[in-house]
């Protein structure tokens, strides 16, 4: 009988750290869902193309490389995906529907 | 036997000393990190946790909106809602037309404004008369906000009496005649509108041949059965419904006389109102449209015309009292000449 306790350094390591880029990629869809927020708030005429296309599509990107980095959190990657990922279908759909609603040239 | 267990109990202790050394040869992690990396983890849920909770926070009004748009756009549910307020415009307000292609709407949380301007033809052209803002919660509209622009403004509560049309077997009221008077002092180069009511019950073709070519039959009001007594089998007032009698040719009006009559046009309205009727009664600011007495009297006795909204030069229409088809009239709006 031995009583052995493995070293869980490196085990510990890889799920307390989020990659960069997932943590990016997070930040930049909670500024852009922050921005469609307000835009929806301050019920603006313009599209708010840097909310809805430019910063989702950055974010998309950064989350996709942090969801192929080893040894880290993927975890923000993932939110960060599913975040930008639902600006995309948001603005995409709005545009549907509004079209479909009273479609009058 | 008291040797024997001694010697278990050294070695005993000496396994336990074995796995005690073991133990802190395997932490390479003293209790200072220990207790930062702890402090560390604890940061990181904090951080996490915000972070997660308010991106969760900023998805509700997106998500709110993107339902409601689904809420109005499947099925064509919005459309539908705007179709009624329309229609029920046509045939429930003498004399007023509307840009359908200037209707706007406005979504909101499950909830929908819409916005439309009406019209007057008073002479040979038409007149803002006001505008409508509807607002609805869910599918359910709220009275209509009305900012009328006339100088006889439309009455707030629809009834035969606000409209003064009355049906030829209708009780008349007394001190309608003031009105020839009144269209008697009005100047010779105005054009004007007035609201008849006739002695008999007519076709429209007919009306528009009493009346002459000299004045433009605007809009009828038909005799549903209703007309007579003035209220429905509840008792409460109704108000005359009718349809116009020109070809609009506005793009998106339903009486744009391509594919069907006018009459035609009417009689599908109404049977499209039968199936919202509360609805088209709120747009309507009447009591009730009783559109369930009134279709099926309709389909039985045809289209007979009570009342009408004519309009034309002011000495025209004060030809009309000559007319023994006329049995009252009150004067609506009057505008500076503009009949060519």
């Amino acid at each position: 009988m031995e009583l052995e306790v493995k070293s869980k350094k490196k085990l510990y390591q890889r799920k307390s750290i989020p990659t960069v880029t997932g943590l990016l990629s997070f930040i930049i869809a909670i500024i852009a869902l922050s921005g469609l927020n307000i835009a929806l708030i301050m019920d603006y005429d313009e599209f708010p193309d840097f909310f809805l296309i430019k910063l989702p599509l950055a974010g998309l990107i950064l989350g996709a490389i942090g969801l192929f980095t080893q040894n880290r959190s993927r975890l923000f990657s993932i939110w960060g995906i599913f975040l930008c990922l639902f600006i995309f279908i948001f603005t995409f759909m709005m545009f549907g529907l509004a079209w479909s609603i009273n479609p009058k040239p | 036997m008291k040797e024997n267990n001694h010697e278990d109990k050294e070695i005993y202790q000496s396994y336990i000393n074995h796995s005690i050394q073991d133990f802190e040869n395997s932490q390479t992690i003293n209790v200072k990190n220990q207790r930062f990396i702890i402090k560390k983890g604890k940061y990181m849920a904090l951080i996490t946790t915000i972070m997660i909770s308010l991106a969760i926070l900023l998805l509700i009004i997106p998500v709110m909106t993107l339902s409601s748009y689904l809420y109005y756009a499947i099925g064509g549910k919005a459309n539908h809602l705007i179709d009624i307020a329309t229609k029920t415009v046509y045939v429930t307000e003498p004399n007023i037309s509307l840009e359908e292609m200037e209707l706007e709407e406005h979504i909101k949380f499950f909830s929908m404004d819409i916005q439309f301007d009406i019209f007057k033809r008073i002479g040979k052209e038409d007149y803002k008369a006001g505008e409508y803002f509807i607002n609805y919660a869910f599918d359910k509209p709220a009275f209509p906000e009305r900012e009328i622009l006339l100088d006889r403004p439309l009455p707030k509560i629809s009834s035969m009496e606000s409209y003064r049309m009355f049906h030829p077997d209708a009780v008349k009221p007394p001190g309608l005649e003031v009105e020839w008077d009144l269209l008697k002092k009005l100047p010779d180069g105005t054009v004007g509108e007035v609201y008849i009511s006739l002695t008999k019950l007519m076709k429209a073709g007919e009306l528009e041949k009493q009346l002459g070519k000299n004045v433009e039959v605007r809009w009828v009001a038909v005799d549903t059965g209703l007309e007579k007594k003035q209220t429905d089998k509840d008792g409460y007032p109704v108000a005359p419904i009718g349809y116009p009698l020109q070809i609009d040719h506005t793009t998106w009006s339903p009486f744009n006389g391509r594919d069907q009559t006018n009459e035609d046009v009417f009689m599908d309205i109404l049977e499209f109102l039968r199936k919202d009727e509360e609805n088209a009664a709120k747009i309507a600011s009447a009591k009730t449209l009783a559109l369930e007495e009134r279709v099926p009297y309709l389909k039985k006795n045809g289209i007979h015309v009570y009342g009408a909204v004519v309009t034309g030069p002011i000495p025209e229409l004060r030809k009309l009292q000559e007319n023994e088809a006329i049995r009252t009239m009150k004067v609506g709006e009057v505008k500076l000449w503009n009949w060519k």
